[in-house]
């Protein structure tokens, strides 16, 4: 699993998936010619392992703002909330089904808005 | 002799003999009047009516809606089952677009069954929101593998083709 990780990350920290045949192209844009909500997101992996938090979030914004939330997410996941009713409160919050709901609605609103802007 | 009176919530009835009075079904909350009683009473408050329901239990009182709930069930909660969130949310920005937004409304059903007590539903709607996280994941793998192999064929044809 590490080892996976490191292999990833040097992969994308070394190549510009832009501008490499090797990495595999989005079937949603292939076909339609639109951005799904995923296109750009190993782009804007590379940008990120250079520091290029500007070009990452050209690439892929919403995968860099959901960063941090997918990080903590995974954190109450493998580690819990340790009893802690706070961390409870903030997981319900967060993660709960008005959450989810939020973070299906924002993915969709991404996906017309970023073609909206392309095609504009 | 008295001659008693009962309301039946819509119209009152009688008069009728104390004998015909108890053959009408009245309850201990069915209004009665005779004379010279100011006003209607409920029969349970009335002295001749105590062997008539002396039988018969008390109405259940109704509660009051606010002041009494009912005590929760004091089963033990289960944990709540993985709801697959991250990994879906991942699954829909990494590779299969349909597969990922599946599994992210199976999360919502885990966390909507679970905090209705529906833990029996929580369980499945998580295994659910685990088969098509999972299902997007190998999926993704597997294009990436024939993705590779196509070019690997492609590069191969173009070198042997010179």
């Amino acid at each position: 699993m590490v080892a996976a990780i490191a292999a990833l990350v040097w992969l994308y920290g070394n190549y510009n998936p832009g501008s490499h045949l090797l990495f595999p192209k989005c079937p949603f844009f292939v076909l339609t010619g639109l951005e799904c909500p995923g296109c750009g997101s190993q782009r804007a992996i590379h940008h990120l392992l250079h520091l290029n938090i500007g070009q990452a979030l050209q690439s892929n914004m919403l995968l860099v703002l959901s960063i941090p939330y997918l990080a903590l997410g995974f954190w109450f996941e493998f580690a819990g909330t340790r009893g802690s009713p706070k961390a409870e409160r903030i997981r319900t919050q967060m993660y709960g089904y008005r959450a989810i709901w939020v973070v299906l609605t924002v993915i969709v609103i991404f996906w017309v808005v970023r073609n909206l802007v392309q095609l504009s | 002799m008295k001659h008693y009176f009962y309301h039946d919530g819509t119209s009152k009835q009688g008069p009728f003999t104390f004998d015909e009075l108890k053959e009408k079904g009245i309850k201990r909350d069915t209004q009665v009047w005779y004379h010279p009683m100011p006003d209607w009473k409920p029969a349970g408050e009335l002295e001749e009516f105590a062997d008539l329901f002396g039988q018969t239990p008390p109405e259940m009182k109704k509660e009051v809606k606010g002041t009494a709930t009912p005590p929760p069930p004091s089963e033990p909660k289960p944990p709540m089952p993985k709801n697959w969130l991250v990994e879906s949310i991942l699954a829909t920005l990494f590779c299969c677009l349909p597969f990922g937004i599946v599994g992210i409304i199976y999360a919502a059903k885990v966390d909507s069954s679970y905090r209705s007590g529906n833990y029996e539903g929580a369980r499945k709607a998580s295994k659910d929101a685990g088969t098509w996280t999972k299902l997007s994941f190998f999926l993704g793998l597997g294009t990436v593998l024939v993705y590779l192999i196509l070019i690997a064929a492609g590069v191969a044809t173009s070198i042997f083709a010179f």
